[in-house]
C-alpha cells in the first residue's frame, strides 16, 4: 500500500513530494483543511508522489477545471491507466467523449434536479425512519447506524432491490474504497457487478420503472446496451453514491457535534439549513478523481508523459483562496460557498443533485429530533486510511425525553 | 443604466451543476437534465446583483452577462 515507486526519469526532483493521499487523513481532525494547509506550505502546485504506484497531484481549482475539460489530454479511459483496468469498465466514469455523453444520457435524465426533487418525500421517510429508531437510545455510532444505512437504503429504493441486500452490498463497496491495491478494488468491482447482473436479469423478466429497467430500455447510439455496459453502468451506480454520501454526512455531523453554536443556529432557523448544507459540503469533500495522460505534453511548465496518472485533490480545493475568501471560516451566510467536491466538466458528479437533497433532508430531520447533541465524552473521531476520505466511527450522545423528564 | 443586461450561457461549457438556479432561482432556469436554459434572457431591472451572483456560482464560468445598448 505504501510501496514506494521509483521516480520516472521525466519528473524533476523539484516536483517530487512524498504524499500518500490514502493515509494522509489518519491522525487529523479535519483532513481537508489541515492537509490543504500543509500542502500549500510545503508542496508545489502540481507535484509527483512515489506513493500508490506513483502519480501526480493537482491541488488548485483552476487547474482541475481546465484539465477536466481537456478530456483528449487527460483521459478517464482504462486504456491509458494500468491501475484501473478492472472488469467491467465502470460507466460513464471510465469513458471519454464522445461515447461518454451517450452513456451519461441514461443517468442524466434520471438524476436531474427536477426528478430528484420528486424523490424528496421518499427520502424524508427513509431519514425519519432511521432517526426515529435511534432517537430513544440517547446515542449512536453514526457511521454504521446512519451514515451507511441512509444512502444505501435510498439506492436500494432507486433500483427497487430488496433491503436484505444491504449488508452484502456495504461489504463490497467498502472493499472497493478501502482496498490499498488494484487487485482488491478489482475483486470488489467483480463482486458488485455479479450482484448487478442478477438484478438486471430479474428486471429483464419483470420490468418496472426503476433505473435498471430504464437502462435496459435505453438507446445507445441506436442500439441496446450490451451486458458489459449494463454491468459497468449499474456497478458505478452502486459505488458512486454509497461511501461518498456516508462519508460526507458523517463528517458534517461530526463538525456540528464539535460546534454546538453552529448547530444551534440550524435548530433555531431551519431556513438556514439549505445554505448551510453547501458550506458544510464545501469543507467535507471526500473524493479525489483520477485521470491519465494520453500523450506527452507540457502543462504550465510541467512535463507529463503518456500514461502518467494524475489525482485531483478536490477536497482541498475548497480552501483555494481563488474560490473563497477566508476559506477556513465556516460561514453559513457566505454569499457563495464555492467548491469542486462534485468535480467539474463532462464527468461532474451526476448524483450531485441527489446528494445535496440527501444531506439537506438528513439535517432537517436531525434538527427536528435533536435540540442538541455532541460527541460521546472520551471518544475521538479517527479518520480512516481510504481512497474516499471517511471517519472510522462517530460516537454521539444526546439528551432523551426520559432524561429531560428526570432532570 | 439604460442598456439591458443579457444572460449568455456557453452550453458547451455548462456541465449541469445547476448552481446558477440554486443561487438565483428567480433568474436562472435549468432544463430536464440540469443544464442552464437561460441563454439570451434579459435580466429584469433591479435583479442585476442576483444575476451576477448566479453567474459567479457557476464553477465552469459558463455564464457571462453582456450589456446590450438601450
Amino acid at each position: 500500500m505504501n510501496a514506494h515507486s521509483g521516480i520516472p526519469a521525466h519528473v524533476p526532483a523539484s516536483l517530487v513530494y512524498d504524499f500518500d493521499y490514502v493515509t494522509a487523513p489518519v491522525g487529523t481532525l479535519q483532513p481537508q483543511n489541515e492537509i490543504s494547509r500543509k500542502l500549500k506550505a510545503e508542496a508545489p502546485e502540481i507535484f509527483f508522489t512515489p506513493r500508490n504506484g506513483g502519480h501526480w497531484i493537482v491541488r488548485r481549482a483552476s487547474d482541475a477545471v481546465e484539465m477536466f475539460r481537456r478530456t483528449e489530454d487527460f483521459s478517464s479511459a482504462p486504456e491509458y491507466n494500468d491501475q484501473r483496468q478492472w472488469k467491467p469498465t465502470l460507466l460513464p466514469v471510465q469513458a471519454d467523449p464522445p461515447e461518454h455523453a451517450e452513456y451519461r444520457k441514461v443517468f442524466g435524465a434520471y438524476f436531474s434536479p427536477g426528478n430528484m426533487r420528486r424523490m424528496e418525500p421518499d427520502i424524508r421517510q427513509i431519514a425519519g425512519g432511521i432517526l426515529d429508531r435511534i432517537a430513544p437510545k440517547g446515542g449512536c455510532e453514526f457511521v454504521t447506524e446512519v451514515g451507511e444505512v441512509f444512502p444505501i437504503t435510498i439506492f436500494l429504493r432507486v433500483v427497487n432491490a430488496p433491503m436484505d441486500d444491504r449488508m452484502e452490498l456495504l461489504k463490497l463497496a467498502q472493499m472497493f474504497t478501502r482496498s490499498p491495491d488494484p487487485q482488491g478494488r478489482a475483486q470488489a468491482v467483480k463482486g458488485l457487478s455479479e450482484y448487478i447482473r442478477r438484478l438486471f436479469d430479474l428486471r429483464r423478466e419483470n420490468p418496472g420503472d426503476d433505473i435498471l429497467s430504464q437502462l435496459i430500455k435505453s438507446n445507445f447510439e441506436g442500439r441496446q446496451l450490451n451486458r458489459d455496459e449494463e454491468e459497468g453502468l449499474g456497478t458505478l451506480l452502486f459505488l458512486a453514491g454509497l461511501d461518498t454520501v456516508r462519508s460526507a454526512i458523517s463528517l458534517i455531523v461530526t463538525y456540528l457535534a464539535r460546534h454546538p453554536d453552529q448547530y444551534a443556529r440550524l435548530v433555531e432557523e431551519p431556513a438556514l439549513i439549505q445554505p448551510a448544507v453547501e458550506e458544510l459540503l464545501r469543507i467535507s469533500g471526500t473524493s479525489s478523481p483520477e485521470r491519465a495522460v494520453t500523450h506527452d505534453l507540457d502543462y504550465k511548465g510541467v512535463q507529463f508523459r503518456r500514461g502518467d496518472r494524475i489525482y485531483f485533490m478536490l477536497p482541498l480545493m475548497s480552501f483555494d483562496e481563488e474560490l473563497n475568501a477566508a476559506p477556513e471560516e465556516v460561514d453559513f451566510k457566505r454569499e457563495l460557498s464555492r467548491h469542486l467536491i462534485f468535480g467539474s466538466g463532462p464527468h461532474r458528479c451526476v448524483g450531485s443533485h441527489l446528494a445535496r437533497i440527501e444531506v439537506r433532508i438528513l439535517l432537517e430531520e436531525w434538527t427536528k429530533r435533536f435540540a442538541s447533541f455532541g460527541l460521546k465524552p472520551g471518544t475521538d473521531v479517527p479518520m480512516a486510511a481510504s481512497t474516499v476520505w471517511t471517519p472510522e466511527r462517530v460516537e454521539l450522545v444526546w439528551p432523551t425525553a426520559k432524561q429531560k423528564e428526570n432532570a | 443604466m439604460t442598456g439591458k443586461l443579457v444572460i449568455c450561457v456557453d452550453r458547451q461549457v455548462c456541465a449541469g451543476h445547476a448552481l446558477c438556479a440554486m443561487r438565483a432561482p428567480d433568474i436562472y432556469e435549468v432544463d430536464d437534465e440540469g443544464f442552464c436554459c437561460s441563454d439570451g434572457n434579459v435580466v429584469p431591472d433591479g435583479a442585476e446583483d442576483q444575476a451576477r451572483l448566479g453567474a459567479r456560482a457557476c464553477p465552469e464560468g459558463a455564464i457571462t452577462l453582456e450589456e446590450r445598448g438601450a
